[in-house]
């Protein structure tokens, strides 16, 4: 109990701060910044797509791509993955579990890490999502925020969850990758006025002039400039790309799909057997990340046309 | 290593200290380049002051050396024991000083008499010309060398003097120096004063009008120093249009009413130093960079609907549609081309032939230039115009009877031709070039990365726009990947389309280029053909026979150009590239068609040659001309199993004109006119029989009776009045050169055995036959070809050529029999001897056609 009071004591604090924080006009105009910038990554870290699976309504390249469920408890492993699924309406199985990996990857690419949780009020396996901001690990134990839009699904204020019914969903194998992902959200941030410090200094020294605060004003235009006209002025970078160049980047990008995909499922599998389910889910007739790395080096050493190439990279 | 540098690179960028040593090394970096680069130009200026001042001097140091010899000759007689004494009493010291003032005093007179030459030039004859013609004088190489080298000369005896009288010792070495230096100088004088009395006709300061030219292309290649800075290469630009304009005012001032004296060989010399300049830019255009500012803006309008929606809208939201500006690549070969035109056009109007014919022919070694370097539609743009200016003024028989004008415009047609199928040649080898392995090679050594090494390769100026967008790309790969990812079969496979689209092009303009003649020539030969000048007809004639040499060339180049392409296309692994089409089939067609309308042509002009009488140092030209039409005829009787009867019209009226002007009795040889034409008169003769003979057996085999009613219409009128006399003239004709084997024209029998032996390779390849074994003739019997087709003629005549491969004037012996053997029964005189064996072949086809009734 003491444990508890503690944290509760701490959380409070943090709540305090976060608050303060939030109020101030500045740190809010940097954050909002930091917002935009982070939306429009995919533009700058090109080539990855939250799309990990391919459309099951329409197989070009793939007629025979299934997912396939197998074990004793096939339907509560659907259950919990009904749970995961942005969509509720889903046909098949194949369906269900594209739903499910799309929108784990979309919540990836934005957060980095997602936790889920089994939350014990309701009967049977369920999930319950916990937003990575607000989590810390403390001895065995996931204390979890929820964000005030979020509340009224998470129906409590504060919870403490045993760290065997939580189960994190990661794209990073390891801390350095998680640690180089959010350098370069923050290198797409840094200040770049083109001149060293004392430069600034000796000009402005006189003059009322705020070059912090003039630079900040500046990265704020420049990410809101690459919000509403990168994505449309994206064919000016195709000077610099010859045909050669383009295939590749896109096995680059099929490669890591591929990659994401797998590691999701496996992800997946992995939660059904922490929570106990008896069930395993399988990919089947679809390039693996395998296939594609041994067909890029095929193109690259010429033993194959652009022609070929093409169905390996687009999944429809 | 790079992201590592990059990061110690921005954290030290933070310290004044860093900026302070940046800014230090680039000013000595600077100044060091600077420093080097004067040193450059300064040798560059003392080497071509000696090579010049040499030039000069080559005529003086013979002379030098012999003066030299025969004064050591003198020196060395008292050794041989004659007991002369030649040494004076005059004192060393005195000698030493009157020498050197001599060589002084002497020295400042030449610069005296040579500045009042010049000045005396620039008053009288440079007073009228523009200010450019004036610098170019004061700018004359050859004679500032010369004063600069007395100048020297003169300071040289003059410190001699000096050290001297400061108490130094006589130099001997110095001496030697000065006396050599100024016998030359004084010898070199003569040349220069000779070439002073030249220098009223300003063409001959060409050469250095475009020194400065030569030097600007010369520097701005891609090995030279600071060639990638776009300053320099902007000055470069400027010099070489400064330079080009000072040549350009040469030719405006050669062209003016007043200097009609220098419009034809001055010109001529102006447009040679223009050429020899060219020829040089030319081997080095291919390594000044494709970007470079060396090459001029031009303005081009921009094709706005082939442009992205962005550029199209946001020109419209400011108001207008601007030009595009891109470099003009041809603007040195354009300005020079055109002033050689310009002298051509000029010397054909006032009928200088010769001088045209030879700025012609200078032009071939520099089409042959062009074409290696690619830039084909200049030359075949001169060359279009050219070819219609040459046949628009042709001479008129009325002027040039007491001269040889019209020799010398026949010289010109042929050096037209000449060039142009020498062009056809260049453009062939080049072809040769287009071979993978070769372009590999080259591709290979590209050092990517480097924005003028890329140049240096030697890789054709049409690739280089490719060069620079893929060393782009590939720069950019570096810096994301940190090495090259685009592989080698990627580059190859791009190179090979941009050679492939050019080579099409080219290939397509080539032979537009030919085909674009038929119809101007249609045209003038229209004229000529109504006009009926014997003279005009000439020209079209020997223009139409170069013209044929063109079509051969033609076909090879369409041939050679189809295996470079397939070899270019068999690479390709992009499926989605768009590689030109190349229908080889539709060509070729084409060519035949050319070919129908050369021959048709060539055949109306010819007959009507015939008809004229030309002065007897003229060859044969009717001769040669019915020739060909003989084998336009074989050629469309075994390709299209087809006459046309116009050019068998032609064929007949062109051989019956030089018969119809033979006496009646030919036995006796004494009354021919002139021997050796009887040779000209009988061939065409036995021609037409035999060919018709062929194309009686064409209408045998082919079962056209169409074919055969054509050779009798026309043999048939013939022999309308006077049948007798003719028929006796063609028997004695014929059987002449049997009995006089000195009276037959050898090659003109082997082209009638090569007619022969295409139609029955025809035959035999359109025939069924087989090899059957007969127990007669021979002891154990023998294998004997059979031939079916209902025609006996044919299967006899087919067998026979199987069996023996052999064929003796079948065509003659087939219109005899057939022919002209029945037409002597029919006017019932005596029976004619027209060859041996007449008759026989009758004979032997009746015993055929009873065999198959067997």
């Amino acid at each position: 109990m003491n444990l508890r009071f503690n944290l509760i004591s701490k959380l409070k604090d943090l709540k305090k701060t976060f608050i303060q924080k939030g109020l101030s006009r500045e740190r809010d105009f940097d954050r909002r910044t930091l917002k935009e910038t982070r939306g429009n990554a995919h533009f700058f870290i090109e080539d990855i797509s939250q799309h990990k699976m391919p459309y099951s309504r329409r197989l070009g390249n793939y007629p025979n791509f299934n997912v396939t469920i197998e074990g004793t408890e096939i339907e509560k492993a659907k259950l919990m993955l009904n749970n995961l699924s942005q969509h509720s309406h889903n046909h098949s199985d194949t369906d269900l579990v594209s739903d499910v990996i799309n929108n784990l990857s979309k919540k990836m690419y934005y957060w980095g890490e997602i936790y889920y949780c089994k939350n014990n009020e309701i009967d049977g396996p369920a999930c319950l999502e916990i937003w990575p901001l607000g989590i810390s690990r403390i001895f065995n134990y996931y204390i979890q925020i929820i964000p005030r839009s979020k509340k009224f699904r998470a129906s409590t204020f504060l919870r403490f969850e045993k760290a065997t019914d939580v189960f994190r969903f990661s794209l990073f194998k390891s801390q350095f990758q998680k640690l180089k992902f959010f350098l370069i959200l923050r290198m797409l941030n840094r200040d770049r006025t083109g001149f060293p410090s004392f430069f600034g200094e000796d000009k402005f020294q006189n003059g009322n002039f705020d070059l912090k605060y003039y630079k900040r004003i500046e990265a704020v235009f420049i990410a809101l400039i690459t919000k509403s006209y990168a994505w449309k002025l994206r064919y000016l970078a195709d000077d610099y790309k010859n045909e050669f160049f383009r295939f590749y980047s896109s096995y680059l990008s099929a490669i890591r799909d591929a990659e994401d995909r797998e590691v999701i499922l496996s992800q997946i599998n992995k939660m059904l057997k922490q929570f106990e389910i008896d069930a395993t889910l399988t990919l089947e007739g679809i390039p693996t990340s395998y296939d594609l790395k041994i067909s890029l080096q095929e193109l690259s050493e010429g033993r194959k046309t652009f022609s070929e190439a093409l169905k390996d990279i687009y999944l429809t | 290593m790079r992201t590592l540098f990059a990061v110690i690179v921005y954290f030290v960028a933070q310290l004044r200290f860093f900026w302070i040593i940046r800014t230090f090394c680039r000013k000595t970096a600077f100044y060091v380049r600077r420093f080097l680069y004067q040193i450059d130009r300064k040798r560059i200026f003392y080497t071509r002051q000696l090579f010049h001042f040499l030039a000069l001097a080559k005529l003086g140091w013979k002379d030098v050396l012999l003066i030299f010899f025969i004064f050591g000759l003198i020196y060395l007689v008292p050794y041989f024991g004659c007991g002369i004494d030649f040494k004076s009493s005059h004192s060393v010291e005195s000698a030493y000083i009157e020498i050197l003032s001599v060589v002084a005093s002497v020295c400042g007179v030449i610069i005296g008499l040579y500045y009042a030459a010049v000045v005396s030039l620039g008053s009288d004859v440079y007073s009228r010309m523009p200010v450019e013609a004036k610098q170019l004088l004061r700018k004359e190489p050859i004679g500032n060398a010369f004063v600069w080298f007395l100048s020297f000369l003169t300071f040289a005896s003059m410190a001699l003097m000096a050290s001297y009288y400061f108490g130094f010792r006589e130099s001997a070495v110095g001496v030697w120096i000065i006396l050599v230096g100024s016998g030359l100088a004084i010898f070199g004088f003569i040349k220069l004063g000779y070439n002073l009395f030249f220098f009223t006709d300003p063409t001959i300061l060409a050469s250095s009008a475009l020194d400065l030219l030569k030097e600007s292309f010369k520097l701005a290649k891609a090995s030279s120093f600071n060639s990638s800075n776009p300053d320099f290469q902007e000055h470069y630009n400027k010099q070489a249009n400064l330079s080009l304009q000072s040549f350009e005012m040469l030719a405006k001032i050669v062209k003016d009413d007043g200097h009609q004296h220098l419009q034809t060989e001055s010109y001529l010399g102006l447009c040679q130093n223009g050429i020899i300049v060219l020829s040089e830019y030319l081997e080095l255009k291919d390594l000044i960079p494709y970007d470079s500012k060396f090459f001029q803006l031009k303005i081009k309008h921009k094709k706005w609907y082939e442009s992205s929606d962005l550029d199209v809208e946001m020109h419209q939201q400011i108001g207008h549609l601007p030009f595009e500006e891109i470099r003009d690549h041809d603007f040195v070969e354009n300005r020079i081309i055109e002033i050689v035109f310009d002298c051509i056009k000029l010397n054909l109007k006032q009928k200088n032939y010769e001088v045209a014919n030879r700025a012609l022919s200078m032009m071939t070694i520099q089409g042959k230039q062009l074409v290696k370097t690619h830039d084909l539609k200049i030359i075949i743009n001169f060359f279009e115009k050219v070819e219609s200016l040459i046949l628009e003024n042709a001479p008129i028989e009325a002027e040039f009877e007491n001269n040889s004008s019209q020799d010398y415009y026949l010289q010109l047609i042929d050096c037209l031709g000449y060039s142009k199928s020498e062009l056809l040649i260049a453009f062939l080898q080049r072809l040769e070039d287009v071979s993978d392995k070769k372009i590999k090679e080259l591709i290979d050594i590209i050092p990517w990365g480097s924005d003028n090494k890329i140049f240096q390769v030697g890789l054709p100026s049409f690739t280089h726009e490719l060069l620079l967008r893929l060393n782009k790309t590939i720069a950019y790969e570096v810096s994301i990947y940190g090495n090259r990812i685009t592989p080698d079969w990627y580059l190859y496979n791009v190179f090979f389309l941009k050679y492939a689209e050019q080579v099409h092009v080219e290939n397509k303009e080539i032979n537009d280029f030919i085909f674009y003649q038929v119809d101007s020539l249609k045209k003038s030969s229209s004229y000529a053909l109504s006009e009926k000048d014997k003279w005009a007809n000439l020209f079209i004639c020997c223009y139409l026979d170069r013209m044929l040499e063109h079509y051969a060339k033609l076909e090879l180049i369409n041939n050679r150009f189809e295996k470079a392409y397939d070899a270019l296309t068999s690479y390709s692994k992009m499926a989605d590239l768009s590689w030109p089409e190349y229908d080889h089939e539709q060509v070729t067609k084409n060519l035949k068609d050319f070919r129908g309308s050369l021959s048709e042509l060539l055949s109306k002009a010819g007959t009507f040659f015939n008809l004229y009488k030309f002065p007897s140092e003229y060859p044969d030209y009717g001769g040669k001309f019915l020739h060909f039409v003989g084998n336009d005829i074989l050629g469309q009787l075994v390709n299209k199993q087809d006459l046309d009867e116009n050019t068998f019209k032609h064929f007949f009226v062109g051989s019956l004109v030089m018969f119809d002007k033979l006496g009646d009795d030919l036995k006796k040889i004494d009354n021919f006119p002139v021997e050796n034409q009887l040779h000209f008169m009988i061939a065409p003769m036995i021609d037409l029989v035999t060919m018709s003979g062929l194309i009686f057996l064409m209408s045998k085999f082919t079962d056209k009776s169409a074919l055969e009613e054509i050779v009798v219409k026309y043999w048939n009128n013939y022999f309308k009045d006077d049948a007798e006399n003719k028929l006796k003239k063609i028997s004695a004709i014929l059987s002449f050169p049997e009995n006089n084997a000195l009276m037959s024209l050898p090659h003109r029998h082997s082209q009638r055995f090569n007619w022969e032996r295409d139609l029955y390779d025809y035959f035999i390849n359109n025939v069924e036959s087989k090899k059957e074994w007969s127990r007669s003739g021979g002891f154990l019997g023998h294998d004997h070809h059979v031939v079916t087709h209902p025609s006996a003629l044919i299967r006899y005549l087919v067998a026979k050529k199987l069996e023996y491969m052999s064929s003796e004037n079948d065509g003659l012996h087939v219109f005899v029999d057939y022919y002209l053997l029945p037409k002597n029964k029919a006017l019932a005189i005596d029976e004619l001897e027209f060859c041996r064996d007449q008759g026989k072949l009758l004979e032997r086809v009746s015993r055929e056609e009873a065999k198959e009734k067997k």
